[in-house]
């Protein structure tokens, strides 16, 4: 039985992210311009990580480019024309996926049922919705493989899942859900080296797919090992974008702190 | 992360035994209980008593049903008692002037529901914690429905059209018990059945994920406290057909042994978690808590200390549940 054509949502497969531009996005609280003039692309395949110290405006950013706030200025494009997200739901429509810190994940539901939270396969009649459990079921096992996110069972209840396994089912949902772009928030956070490999090889099977993954992140180690490329921002405003490969710690520690490198005392740091 | 297979299986297990006693303990406890009172009294087993002893159990039950939904959605409604009261004032006092007892029903459960719209209005709107706004309307229902009867009771003949409903029988089962057992089917299949279950125990579990996930938090909300409010009144009428009179203070006896029986049962007030079902089996179990003392002889003031200890014993347990 191949559940994997069954599964509604998103096909299994290569998807191609929309482009997903910024330009001179600019954003104010009180007298304080806490984004400046911020322009920046995302393509299809990278992994952008936003990089910056405290008050340099990466959640401010952030919170534009996915609709929970809207931009004093400036536009955001999809495929080249200007698009507006008044809420995150309009942000979801576009494609664009937020996974939270907190995972979003209901504990007492097991597996399959965060998956298809809110999004609940029913039969309908009339005003009553039966739910399709068997076949969310299936569909959750058949997203969960397609993705090789390993969980024991998808009837397990989520409290009972590991970080790194809470964290897959909460991407496994927002790509299942259709999203194209995922934009994560500290995904790394409180999980071991082991679960940490698992979520560097879900992003990058992600990239690989087609989708467009923008990473928050204060922890640089997680930065490095995740990103494709690396956005700075300090005091507002984006002063660099680098791709990974082509940086080194150094570099984008003294670009997030505005330390110009040459200056003499500064010791090099690893 | 794991001691080895050996170490984890155990503590799982353990751990597991825990959670079983924690959740369903109470149904262990409810059999020796029962087979002690089978032994001590020779009443307790016989049919009479058992149909009373159900026929008590069976309006407090169909008003846990609401109850119920509202602690699985993370919130708590103690107004039903009150509601109770002025709902089964306003619909016997119709049935006594002369209207149908269909009337009577229409008017208990529209009485029911308004009031639980305005609980949900409460709780939505002005953020006020669910616990402290049905305080409050209790008490503003409670005085509504003294209001209303100066004090006095309402009775009449009209009221013997509903004795059908707590006198009769159908196929041999009291005809109380059957309407309930029948909406526990009915509310058994919508929390684990229907997307509305599934959304309810969602919010309860985390309302900020089940708002993000584009689950209409709000207007949940407000349809589950309608529908306590609205079995609430149902249960006002059903207490009336059983005692062939209203009283505005007849909601007050009910307070007790709903909550014990939601609390007791295993849905935590915390919510997101709970089998409707244990509701039921709490309530009958609470029944013949206060059955059984009768029939031993114990004093009403002891009975009212078990009743209170009991119910300290199921906010423990629920504790233990984590």
């Amino acid at each position: 039985m191949d559940n994997t054509e069954a599964a509604t949502g998103a096909a299994a497969g290569p998807v191609t992210a929309p482009t997903f531009e910024a330009r001179g996005l600019w954003k104010h609280y009180g007298g304080v311009a806490a984004v400046r003039d911020v322009s920046i692309d995302f393509p299809a395949h990278t992994v952008t990580a936003i990089v910056g110290d405290n008050g340099a405006g990466k959640s401010t950013l952030i919170k534009m480019l996915c609709g929970a706030i809207q931009p004093d200025q400036g536009q955001l494009l999809i495929n080249g024309e200007e698009v507006r997200f008044p809420t995150p739901a309009a942000a979801r429509q576009a494609g664009i996926a937020t996974v939270y810190q907190d995972l979003a994940l209901a504990d007492h539901r097991n597996v399959a049922e965060n998956l298809f939270l809110g999004r609940e396969l029913v039969h309908s009649f009339g005003p009553v919705k039966f739910l399709r459990r068997a076949e969310m079921r299936r569909d959750a096992i058949a997203a969960l493989a397609d993705l090789k996110i390993q969980v024991p069972d998808v009837r397990r209840e989520a409290r009972t899942l590991s970080g790194g396994q809470r964290q897959g089912v909460a991407i496994a949902r927002a790509v299942h859900q259709g999203a194209t772009i995922l934009v994560m928030d500290e995904p790394m956070a409180a999980l071991g080296l082991q679960e940490q490999g698992r979520v560097i090889s879900l992003v990058e099977r992600l990239a690989d797919r087609g989708l467009t993954q923008l990473i928050v992140s204060h922890n640089l180690d997680h930065v490095f090992r995740l990103s494709t490329r690396i956005a700075v921002m300090r005091l507002g405003q984006l002063v660099a974008i680098r791709e990974t490969a082509a940086t080194d710690r150094s570099e984008i520690l003294h670009l997030i702190s505005g330390i110009d490198p040459a200056a003499p005392g500064e010791g090099a740091s690893r | 992360m794991s001691a080895g297979p050996a170490a984890s299986d155990k503590s799982v297990r353990r751990a597991k035994i825990t959670e079983f006693f924690a959740r369903e303990g109470f149904i262990v406890i409810f059999l020796l209980w029962a087979v002690y009172l089978a032994i001590a009294t020779d009443t307790f087993l016989t049919e009479s008593n058992v149909l009373i002893l159900l026929r008590q159990a069976a309006i407090f039950a169909i008003i846990g049903i609401g109850t119920t939904m509202v602690a699985i959605l993370g919130e708590l409604d103690i107004s039903f008692g009150a509601v109770l009261a002025l709902a089964g004032c306003l619909a016997a006092a119709r049935i006594v002037d002369g209207a149908h007892p269909l009337v009577g029903l229409a008017i208990a459960i529209a009485v029911g529901a308004a009031i639980g719209l305005a609980n949900g209005l409460l709780v939505n709107h002005l953020r006020i914690p669910s616990v402290v706004a049905t305080l409050g309307m209790m008490g503003v229902v409670e005085g509504l429905a003294m209001m209303y009867t100066g004090g006095s009771s309402i009775f009449g003949d009209g009221l013997e059209r509903l004795s059908f409903v707590a006198r009769g029988e159908i196929i041999g089962v009291p005809t109380l018990v059957v309407i309930a057992f029948a909406m526990y089917v009915v509310a058994w299949m919508v929390t684990t059945r229907t997307r509305f279950g599934a959304h309810l125990y969602a919010t309860g579990d985390n309302t900020e994920a089940a708002y993000r996930a584009g689950i209409p938090v709000q207007r949940l909300r407000l349809a589950v406290f309608v529908l306590a409010g609205a079995l609430a009144g149902l249960g006002g009428l059903l207490q009336v057909a059983r005692v062939g009179r209203a009283q505005a203070t007849m909601g007050a006896d009910a307070l007790f042994p709903v909550l014990t029986a939601v609390i007791l049962g295993g849905v935590s007030i915390s919510g997101g978690r709970g089998r409707i079902v244990n509701t039921l089996i709490a309530s009958v179990f609470l029944a013949s808590i206060t059955n059984g003392l009768i029939l031993l002889g114990v004093a009403t003031e002891v009975q009212r200390v078990v009743q209170g200890a009991v119910l300290v014993v199921a906010v423990s347990l629920d504790r233990l549940r984590k």
